[in-house]
């Protein structure tokens, strides 16, 4: 049985002339947590948001690849069908609760609303069922409160609630607990994690934290430049890394028991967009290149097809 | 010892309520000595760096020594001394720098607010744009036209120009990437030997905490 819900193929963003990704794949299963790494700019977003067409029309375009989810190529659905997918078969959980969350509504009829479809005897049994596994104790109180009477990790919480009662078969976690306090950091990905195992829902999350990468995904795939550099098990990329994109990003991450000699910057910028071409993008920043890295073809490695397997884009 | 503060304790007031969000609160700083300042948001980690540089006033009841003269905490006018002696580096790289202004112009304003201009100030702000890595080319150029990164060097020239002793970093690493962090973090270690600096560093991030303070005050 085919368990992938998700398979990303050679998908392609440009904005103008400008390709920001260059031909991503991966592919999600049923009910795993999938993590796309990397540091601002590097196309994470951008990538995750194409997949329910959330990108800026006009000015971001699909230059190559297809987005298969369930059976269909979400790039070929027409505006209506892709109605019924996305919020209901996909959904998103973004940054800022605060910002996701409309200041003039009730917590109560933004709640309801993602489950307006159901049965009108269900709608409140669902939400105030999701509630209760997502630890927002007292739902009569919070269903009657306004988003800025909650505090930021109750506000993830409920945008977490909204995302998952529909029943989706994949959630997207953007940077989801970036805006919030490190303490409450863990326990709001918890209930996203619980939520997610408890409701069936496969997760793709975006984050720059390695550490939180390490803790919940069990596949992950490091981006660098628009480009998957590896990708394997949760496992296989921090103990065995083989791309030295992600040697060096293991490198800087800070730890206990690190000193500052530890940490070995990594010399150089981040290239802009701008400046794309063929060849390996790290290899500017790289103690390995050489010449042959200039016009390294990078489809070649097909990477993410492996189910489980660990690749990484480097030729070393 | 260059800074000592005994039981400073703050306490804001407003139509909702009374928080004390400090209180009776020691602690001294040796030189070149990096005092971490650890805690969860809302803590009051913040509201130490502004009451050290005069921005919150104080409570009756506290004292505080710069350099072994006494600081008249309650007197508006004794933090000028202050400032000379300790300045700031913020969070935000892209909220802490003009938009309207060139670099130039931001990191050799504390030199102009302190009389010193022309040739000497100009002179003073490219070797402390040198200091932190960036080009003099940069010089004319706007805030935007740079990274997260290289914005938060601006801030820290800005901060250095005038030669403080004390320099306090409000998490300054913590809106950066992590690649972008450990050079940050390298520049602090630097600028430490090179000018020797001590630093007041504020942080919720534990693990960069233990990487770069020698001692570390926690506040709950």
């Amino acid at each position: 049985m085919d368990s992938k819900i998700l398979s990303m193929r050679n998908l392609s963003v440009a904005f103008g002339n400008v390709r920001v990704t260059d031909r991503v794949s991966f592919d999600i299963s049923n009910g795993e947590i999938f993590a796309l790494m990397g540091e601002s700019g590097c196309g994470k977003s951008v990538t995750a948001m194409a997949i329910p067409r959330l990108l800026p029309y006009p000015s971001a375009k699909i230059a190559s690849g297809e987005i298969i989810f369930e059976g269909k190529n979400l790039l070929e659905l027409s505006a209506k069908d892709m109605y019924e997918i996305r919020g209901k078969r996909i959904g998103c959980v973004f940054q800022e609760p605060m910002q996701a969350l409309n200041p003039v509504v009730s917590i109560g009829v933004q709640l309801l609303e993602s489950v307006r479809f159901m049965p009108k005897e269900d709608k409140l049994k669902r939400i105030k069922e999701l509630m209760a596994k997502a630890e927002l104790k007292d739902p009569e109180r919070i269903l009657k409160s306004y988003p800025h009477e909650m505090s930021g990790g109750m506000l993830q919480r409920i945008v977490i609630c909204i995302a998952l009662a529909p029943k989706p078969s994949l959630v997207i976690a953007d940077e989801p607990t970036t805006a919030l306090d490190a303490n409450i950091q863990t326990a709001v990905m918890d209930t996203l994690k619980n939520l997610c195992k408890s409701e069936n829902a496969a997760m793709l999350l975006i984050t720059h934290n390695a550490h939180l990468a390490a803790k919940y995904a069990n596949k992950i795939a490091v981006m660098y430049a628009g480009r998957i550099a590896e990708c394997g098990k949760a496992d296989d990329i921090f103990e065995h890394p083989k791309h030295p994109y992600t040697k060096a990003l293991l490198n800087v991450v800070p730890a206990k028991g690190k000193t500052l000699a530890d940490l070995k910057p990594i010399p150089g910028t981040v290239l802009s967009p701008k400046d794309f071409d063929d060849g390996c993008r790290f290899r500017f920043r790289c103690e390995f290149a050489k010449e042959e890295c200039k016009k390294l073809g990078y489809g070649v490695l097909g990477m993410g097809y492996g189910e489980n397997e660990h690749r990484s884009s480097c030729i070393f | 010892m260059i800074l000592n503060v005994q039981n400073l304790s703050v306490t804001f007031r407003s139509k909702g309520g009374v928080v004390q969000p400090l209180k009776n609160i020691c602690f001294s700083l040796d030189s070149g000595e990096i005092l971490g300042l650890a805690g969860e948001s809302g803590s009051g980690k913040s509201t130490i760096a502004n009451a050290l540089v005069g921005l919150v006033p104080w409570d009756p009841g506290g004292s505080y020594e710069l350099f072994g003269e006494k600081v008249n905490p309650y007197k508006k006018k004794s933090f000028a001394f202050v400032r000379r002696k300790v300045q700031m580096a913020f969070q935000d790289p892209y909220s802490s720098l003009n938009p309207r202004n060139t670099i130039f112009e931001i990191v050799a304003t504390p030199l102009l607010a302190n009389g010193i201009s022309g040739a000497n100030a100009a002179e003073k702000t490219k070797k402390m744009l040198d200091l932190v890595g960036l080009a003099s080319a940069d010089l004319n150029k706007f805030p935007h036209a740079f990274s997260g990164g290289q914005r938060q060097r601006i801030g820290l020239a800005r901060a250095l120009v005038l030669e403080p002793k004390i320099l306090i970093c409000d998490e300054i690493t913590s809106a950066l990437d992590v690649s972008v962090q450990a050079q940050i973090l390298h520049l602090l270690n630097d600028l430490r030997k090179e000018l020797n600096l001590s630093m007041i560093f504020i942080s919720h991030d534990v693990a960069v905490m233990e990487i770069i303070a020698d001692k570390i005050l926690r506040l709950k």
